[in-house]
């Protein structure tokens, strides 16, 4: 489109990515993106900002400094593994905040099943790091009238499953005492334990707890998957006041990376992006991740440009960022460790296709694990979790069928400072888009531009109605200047609608007005 | 038994006189020939045999881990040598430090006679001899008294109302309200309490005006809890009421949670919770006496026993002698009270909490009562208790009645005061209906607010949805409620 608008006007003032950004229903985004992609049949999407075709990202994994091997000495920050991050948050906070206490099974002296509050009862006392008896429905009870009377409680479950016992006082006092109390009483409560399939853990250890939580009112979730989100979500979740049920993954817990020596806290609902792409976007979250990533390499070599985020606040989603990338990218994969009954990735089907379902060229995806306990048996466990091969079929099944419906971009567009609709869509079929736009004025329109790449625009035809009786229109509009981008089919008035048509040799017209060039 | 003792006797004839605890045991293979021999004849048909079972029976009570255990096993061996020294002997486990007795002794499921109960006041409002009691002031007792009079009139009008349609459910707590007033006298604001739901006495004695309750039966804009939850599930920080929520027992823990709260701040200051009968069998309820024990916290359990959950009367509920008993399983030291005599709870309660602050003990109190009236207005009692056992009780063994035999006998009361009495509360109760029916109901914001902090995006969504629907169907909406 840029080449296309340059073409046209007196003035070529080359894109200027801010004015002609994408749409957000609400807002502008900060990201740059495309204006549309058409795709035909077994067409790789190109297309880019401000007409140059970025090279694709070959490096899969794009968190921070993860696949560095460059030496640790000479890098700041210090390296951990993540039940040490989520120690060293656990420890910044109570040391922070006298109120923050820890309660659980073997918290205390023998520092916790997994090591994450291992030196903290000899640093705080017992009082603050509780060995509770083996009664979690209790124990999270009396975390929660703890909580009440102005302490702020974490605690933690052994493993995940066991809060299926705590599931009265969660569901019944937790989520709703700071409801039902008309805002008297707050309960910011910290529940975390490490969930998800293990290593041969057996059926009840294997539980994902995050679909049974997900429906209830007043709580928040979070799945922390890097030693770097683990330290800066649990600073935030016991910072929050809202209770906070946090989910770590039993395999994840000796992963080593970078974290920075200075204090940091994330935010409970922000997504994380953890490699930009073009062509699919892939929500996955806390182990999930990195066979994500995994699958990710193995795309990236067949030529595949998979956009990962992890989408880390389970309750509420971040429908911000995760909106952006599927307006981007137009295909979404959920890759996920819940049952495919009513897990996380349902919920986020439905969200994503309630909030963003003209965006999407394709149905979307989600891969879960089957509707089965975990058996034991370590080859049949492998089975039942999504792996990378399957991962990778996903994306190339879905990025081989590319068809265009009908994107509607009428509702989201607004001209920039202005708030005047700058873009509709009038009609459209499979290979074509139509948009008609109303623009304030000639100059308007001619340093309008867009992302696309000449290549992409092969097999379509756009219409641009332009409704003139707004316009100041230009003496100098020259008409040949359309011819740089393609054939001019024919330019007159129809309807009394002013426009022109411009359409690729390759293509029919669809539709033709016509614009009254000697205005 | 003394078959037993006989083999025993024999058996320790071949072993050599006492050694150390970990010492090298000599007769060794005697007992790892009982030991093995029971391995060995574990499905032998000669396990018939008398002789060879309580033989083998001395080996089954020991732990095989641990070398020391064969130690242990001859040593106790020896105890019954001496028929004199009996219980001699005494050994460390993990539980601490067990004496021995050959005597094969199983406790008892329930003792002979019932614990006993504390109280001060005879049936007539009498003190009863050599009674041991505080004396109240006059002002504290007729506090007490006008407190106890006033939940007795304001169930009566609100179980009234409810009946006449005017609100939608009611609790009342007819034949309780001496647990509640006297208990509440006898703590300080400071102490935090954890209600099931059938304490309003304690709410009223803190300084909750009716009007205040009528506005939460109403549910309108003034309620504390924006008209969110049930009629009676009232909460409020201001008297350090915590929330009423329909589980049974789930308040239990949360006490022991603030008490462990309070003991981290070190307060001056318990916390305490109420619950009937029926949620003594909550799990919740016993992990939370033994955690209080175990944790040391100040809390006080005080269990109405008023001998129904709904319709399941104690004997349905657990076989043990009430739940005074109970404490003892946990550590937890009890007290069985007279729940229907305001001075023994005034009493028990003021004791309990000493021992609760200055020891970091949690203590049980067990108040017996009888729940006279219904269990909710959703419950009519008569189909499952006969109406003159009720009507007994009602009439009977009336706390307020007897409590103010002894106010009156004082003469700190008086027929005149208390005919006045009657009739104000009777009108101001009224006037509260009448004025917390006009108010306006919690505008439909309330709905979405407290459920976070902060309305999330969600939330605000749903919010903005409905108001659209109120805004086109305005015909279906409650034209009381402000949008």
């Amino acid at each position: 489109m840029a080449t296309i608008i340059e073409g046209i006007g007196a003035t070529t003032s080359s894109l200027n990515s801010d004015r002609f950004q994408l749409p957000s229903r609400r807002s502008f985004s900060e990201r740059k993106g495309r204006f549309f992609s058409v795709r035909s049949e077994g067409k790789v999407i190109g297309g880019s900002r401000g007409g140059n075709v970025s090279p694709l990202v070959t490096n899969a994994v794009a968190t921070k400094g993860d696949s560095s091997t460059a030496s640790t000495s000479a890098k700041p920050g210090h390296e951990v593994l993540l039940f040490e991050a989520l120690r060293e948050g656990l420890d910044e906070e109570m040391m922070r905040d006298p109120t923050v206490c820890v309660m659980g099974e073997d918290v205390g002296h023998y520092g916790g099943s997994y090591k994450v509050t291992k030196g903290l009862a000899e640093k705080y006392g017992d009082l603050r790091v509780l060995d509770t008896p083996i009664a979690e429905n209790s124990f999270t009870g009396m975390g929660i009238g703890a909580a009440m009377t102005g302490l702020r409680p974490v605690i933690e479950g052994m493993n995940m499953g066991f809060l299926l016992l705590a599931f009265n006082q969660i569901s019944n006092n937790c989520g709703m005492l700071h409801y039902t109390s008309g805002g008297q009483f707050k309960i910011p409560v910290v529940i975390r334990g490490p969930g998800g399939v293990g290593r041969q853990l057996g059926a009840e250890h294997s539980q994902r707890l995050e679909s049974y939580f997900q429906s209830i009112p007043g709580i928040q979730m979070v799945a922390c998957s890097t030693p770097y989100n683990a330290k800066g979500l649990i600073k935030a979740a016991i910072r929050s006041e809202n209770p906070v049920i946090f989910f770590e993954h039993v395999l994840l817990y000796n992963l080593k990376e970078r974290i920075p020596d200075e204090e940091y806290v994330l935010s409970l609902e922000e997504a994380e992006m953890v490699r930009p792409g073009e062509h699919v976007t892939i929500l996955t979250y806390s182990r999930m991740r990195y066979h994500v990533m995994q699958a990710a390499k193995t795309l990236v070599n067949k030529g595949y440009d998979p956009e990962v985020i992890d989408i880390r606040s389970l309750k509420p989603f971040d429908l911000y960022r995760i909106g952006n990338s599927v307006r981007k990218t137009h295909r979404v994969l959920i890759v996920e460790e819940c049952m495919r009954t009513g897990g996380i990735g349902a919920s986020l089907t439905a969200a994503i296709t309630e909030n963003f379902h003209d965006y999407l060229d394709a149905p979307i995806v989600c891969l879960s694990s089957q509707d089965v306990p975990t058996p034991y048996a370590g080859t049949l466990e492998e089975w039942t979790v999504v792996q990378p091969a399957q991962i990778v079929t996903a994306v190339e099944q879905l990025c081989a069928s590319c068809h265009v419906d009908c994107i509607d971009y009428s509702k989201d567009y607004t001209w920039p400072n202005q708030n005047k609709k700058l873009l509709e869509v009038s009609s459209c079929n499979t290979d074509t888009v139509l948009f008609s736009t109303l623009l304030p004025n000639m100059d308007s329109f001619l340093s309008m531009q867009t992302d696309f790449s000449h290549e992409s625009l092969v097999d379509c035809v756009f219409t641009l109605d332009m409704n003139l009786s707004e316009c100041e229109p230009k003496a100098d509009f020259k008409q040949n200047k359309l011819a740089d981008f393609g054939t001019v089919a024919k330019l007159g008035t129809v309807n009394s609608k002013p426009s022109f048509n411009l359409n690729n040799e390759n293509s029919s017209i669809a539709h033709a007005c016509a614009l009254d060039m000697s205005l | 038994m003394a078959a037993y003792l006989l083999k025993s006797k024999n058996l320790i004839n071949h072993l050599k006189p006492r050694i150390g605890l970990f010492g090298s045991i000599v007769s060794d293979c005697s007992l790892s020939s009982c030991l093995t021999h029971y391995q060995k004849s574990k499905f032998d048909p000669n396990l018939r045999n008398p002789d060879e079972i309580s033989r083998i029976k001395s080996t089954l009570f020991v732990p095989r881990r641990f070398e020391s255990v064969r130690a242990e096993k001859q040593l106790s061996s020896h105890d019954v040598d001496d028929d004199e020294k009996e219980n001699s002997q005494v050994l460390e486990f993990p539980i601490g430090k067990v004496t021995f007795s050959p005597e094969m002794k199983f406790e008892a499921e329930s003792s002979e006679q019932c614990v006993p109960c504390y109280r001060i006041l005879d049936d007539n409002g009498q003190p009863i001899a050599h009674s041991n009691f505080i004396e109240l002031s006059e002002d504290v007792a007729v506090k007490m008294y006008i407190n106890m009079l006033t939940l007795q009139i304001m169930d009566t009008t609100f179980y009234e109302a409810q009946r006449q349609g005017r609100i939608s459910f009611y609790v009342t707590s007819t034949g309780e309200e001496a647990i509640t007033v006297a208990s509440a006298a006898a703590l300080r604001i400071d102490d935090v309490i954890f209600p099931q739901y059938r304490e309003p006495g304690v709410l009223l004695w803190r300084g909750f005006t009716l009007q205040q309750f009528t506005n939460q039966l109403f549910g309108n804009k003034d309620d504390y809890g924006k008209g969110r939850q049930m009629p009676v599930h009232i909460g409020t920080n201001k008297l350090n009421y915590f929330t009423v929520a329909s589980t049974i027992a789930t308040q239990i823990p949360h006490a022991v949670g603030a008490a462990y709260s309070l003991r981290m701040d070190k307060k001056n200051a318990c916390a305490v919770t109420y619950f009937g009968d029926g949620g003594t069998s909550e799990g919740d309820f016993h992990a939370a006496l033994n955690f209080a024990a175990v944790t040391e916290s100040p809390v006080i359990f005080i269990c109405r026993n008023n001998g129904w959950a709904i319709s399941t009367p104690v004997s349905d509920q657990f076989r043990s002698d009430g739940v005074v008993v109970k404490g003892r399983a946990y550590g937890v030291r009890s007290i069985r009270v007279d729940g229907n005599d305001a001075l023994a709870i005034y009493n028990a309660v003021s004791a309990a909490r000493k021992m609760a602050i200055e020891e970091h003990k949690p203590v049980l109190l067990e108040a017996l009562t009888y729940r006279v009236g219904h269990h909710t207005t959703s419950d009519d009692s008569t189909k499952y208790r006969p109406a003159d056992e009720i009507e007994f009780w009602r009439t009977k063994r009336d706390p307020i009645t007897r409590f103010r035999k002894w106010v009156q006998q004082n003469r700190w009361w008086s027929d005149e005061a208390e005919s006045e009495l009657r009739n104000n509360i009777r009108k101001q109760i009224v006037q509260a209906i009448q004025n917390a029916e006009r108010l306006e109901k919690p505008s439909v914001t309330e709905l979405f607010t407290d459920v976070y902090d902060a309305l999330p995006l969600n939330l605000r969504e749903q919010e903005s949805s409905l108001r659209e629907t109120v805004r086109r169907h305005p015909q279906d909406y409650p034209p009381d409620v402000p949008v």
